[in-house]
């Protein structure tokens, strides 16, 4: 399988801040890969160094086999972008943007677009500026859909839609899915776990990592350890695969984020001994991504402790 | 082609109302102006139609001033429509050649700034009673004038992000060339107009200008362009000052002096005359921080051989000293 977007080492610098350090990552074509993170956690930027909105610091990517300092003009026919905070056609009408757009476009499908603006309910006579935020991402989703980009980027297509338009929203993407490979960036993990195939996850500027999303979901589990006598103190000397150990009234809690089955937890009874029950039990991708961000920060901690000492 | 007009049909249909400001001030221009003509037939021909004329007068000079502020409308309004400034514009990640864009935009304005201005200047020219088609070459050299105001209008456009910020911006260029303006009255001293300049003043504009649009449309980088625009005003000075210290013999030939023939007779291409009838043939102004004396003759000219030129060069000494003696061995003046 070929890549649509591949980085090599990455990095965008504002001046002395870092927003982007060292990203290497791929996504193969055909997937649905989900870009989370944090508020200001460097998913924009990632995206808007993708589509060579801005240009890197450091490294290099590619899009679709091409270089993205090369990404202009005509290149952009194969391209979607969408993004909460991109400016629209505020002065046309939703039938005029699609007309306007359209010459740009040999691909452009018209049953396409006919269909899609079917399926959102878009009026097409009322003015892009007259619409609410969701009608416009509707509007703005139909204008980078009917062309079927190979490619497709939203950027927070999804955040602060009410439910009824975000399913509608996610419906159009699963449609589009088939033939086009779709990356999105969302702070909202609930609404990405019903449909990515693929995530990567990045924290203050650092892709932490990036992989199948099954993958991800079976590779971690919640942990609960019971029958830890009281006055056990909670060890360093753990496995690094155990996040955010804590002990309470007894019990053992912990993100075992590199779940192998029997084996992990033959493991976990070799550690601790004195365990008389231990319960493995899967986590919603956003339990995952609050393990992770918790022990990256503790981590961050320990390391700053650690020199200051 | 097909996407350059299709940029450009787009403008049109967004811009309408303001286009027809312009095109309408451009033609009442072309109505009005002629009538300041008639300022000498009507203080003869009585009060009202003095009053009439006053009024006239005002309106064309009204208007002078309303043409090129409908085009900074224009400009402004048609260049800020895919706004060069900015990450998140609707245009930037779309099928957009930037050549193209440019070339939209550039028609957009030969088509409602120059095309209009162009038949008001015929329109003028006809009503003055000339044959307007005959007069294309001057009507050419207008309008590379009038880019002098077109380009760089185009320029801050391309580098401004609003409308508020290019009314701030060209606001702030105003006060700046006036500044430098009221400046240049406070040194009373005689000057030397710089060799060459008038030559290569407007094409030094356009050309760094026509940069800055280039670099903008190109690769959106507005520090750049905005570094190229700064260095205008940089290389206009160093052009001053490099002209002030060239050797005598760079502004020799740009001001050359008249030969006498082998029967010591100046050859000159104009009949150049001592005007002593003039209201103040000769005046004097001392007191100069630098103890220089300046010193205005009244000249006649006429009799001006085709293709010639003749230009002011004030403040060069031996110039002047050489005309004077040329003038006194033709007994045209004495003393």
């Amino acid at each position: 399988m070929t890549n649509a977007i591949s980085t090599d080492h990455l990095s965008k610098q504002f001046g002395r801040n870092s927003a982007l350090e060292d990203v290497s990552f791929s996504v193969a074509e055909g997937t649905i890969y989900a870009l989370v993170g944090a508020n200001g956690a460097g998913k924009t930027t990632l995206i808007k160094l993708l589509m060579n909105i801005l240009a890197p610091t450091a490294g290099r990517a590619t899009v679709l086999g091409m270089d993205v300092a090369e990404l202009q003009g005509e290149k952009f026919n194969r391209i979607g972008y969408v993004s909460e905070n991109q400016e629209m056609a505020e002065w046309a009408t939703v039938g005029g943007m699609l007309d306007y757009f359209r010459p740009f476009y040999p691909q452009w499908d018209r049953e396409l677009e006919a269909r899609l603006v079917r399926q959102f309910d878009l009026p097409l006579k009322r003015r892009l500026k007259q619409l609410s935020r969701g009608m416009r991402m509707k509007a703005a989703l139909v204008s980078s859909l009917a062309y079927r980009p190979a490619l497709l980027v939203l950027d927070e297509p999804l955040s602060g839609l009410d439910p009824f338009v975000r399913d509608e929203l996610i419906e159009g993407l699963r449609e589009q899915a088939r033939e086009t490979t779709i990356v999105l960036s969302s702070h909202d993990l609930a609404e990405i776990e019903s449909f990515a195939t693929h995530v990567g996850f990045i924290e203050q500027g650092r892709m932490l990592f990036s992989e199948e999303m099954a993958g991800l979901m079976g590779r971690f589990r919640a942990v609960t350890v019971s029958g830890i006598a009281a006055g056990v103190h909670v060890s360093e000397g753990y496995p690094s695969a155990w996040l955010n150990a804590e002990l309470v009234d007894g019990m053992l809690r912990f993100a075992h984020s590199d779940y192998q089955g029997l084996a992990s937890e033959a493991e976990l009874r070799a550690i601790l001994p004195q365990a008389s029950e231990v319960q493995f039990e899967e986590m919603p991708l956003r339990a995952i991504f609050l393990a992770i961000a918790k022990a990256s920060r503790l981590r961050k901690i320990a390391i700053r402790d650690g020199v200051a000492a | 082609m097909k996407q350059v007009l299709h940029i450009f049909a787009k403008d049109v249909r967004r811009f309408w109302p303001e286009i027809l400001i312009s095109l309408a001030i451009t033609a009442a221009f072309a109505r009005i102006y002629p009538q300041t003509w008639l300022a000498a037939e009507a203080v003869s021909a009585g009060e009202a139609a003095y009053a009439f004329q006053s009024q006239m007068d005002k309106l064309a000079a009204t208007l002078v001033v309303l043409v090129p502020v409908s085009w900074f409308l224009l400009i402004t309004r048609v260049v800020h429509a895919e706004s060069l400034v900015g990450d998140k514009q609707f245009w930037i990640t779309r099928p957009y050649d930037w050549r193209k864009l440019l070339a939209a935009k550039l028609l957009f304005v030969a088509a409602f700034v120059y095309l209009p201005f162009s038949c008001a200047e015929l329109a003028l020219l006809a009503e003055g009673g000339f044959r307007p088609f005959a007069y294309l070459p001057e009507l050419l050299l207008l309008l590379v004038l009038i880019s002098v105001l077109v380009v760089p209008l185009f320029t801050l456009a391309a580098l401004t992000k609003n409308f508020a910020r290019m009314t701030m911006t060209l606001l702030g260029v105003l006060a700046c060339v006036a500044g430098a303006g009221f400046a240049t009255t406070l040194d009373d001293s005689p000057s030397v107009t710089t060799p060459y300049s008038d030559r290569y003043t407007v094409p030094l504009i356009l050309l760094v200008c026509g940069s800055a649009i280039v670099v903008q449309y190109a690769r959106r980088k507005v520090w750049l362009a905005r570094s190229l625009l700064l260095a205008l005003p940089l290389v206009g000075g160093i052009v001053v000052l490099a002209a002030y210290a060239l050797p005598d013999s760079s502004v020799d030939s740009a001001y050359p002096e008249a030969r006498a023939d082998a029967h010591g007779v100046m050859d000159f291409p104009a009949l150049l005359s001592y005007a002593a009838a003039s209201k103040n043939p000769v005046s004097v102004h001392s007191g100069s921080k630098d103890g220089l004396i300046g010193v205005q003759i009244a000249i006649r000219v006429e009799g001006v051989a085709p293709a010639v030129r003749i230009g002011a060069c004030p403040g060069r000494v031996c110039t002047i000293a050489c005309f004077c003696r040329e003038l006194m061995k033709r007994g045209l003046i004495s003393g």
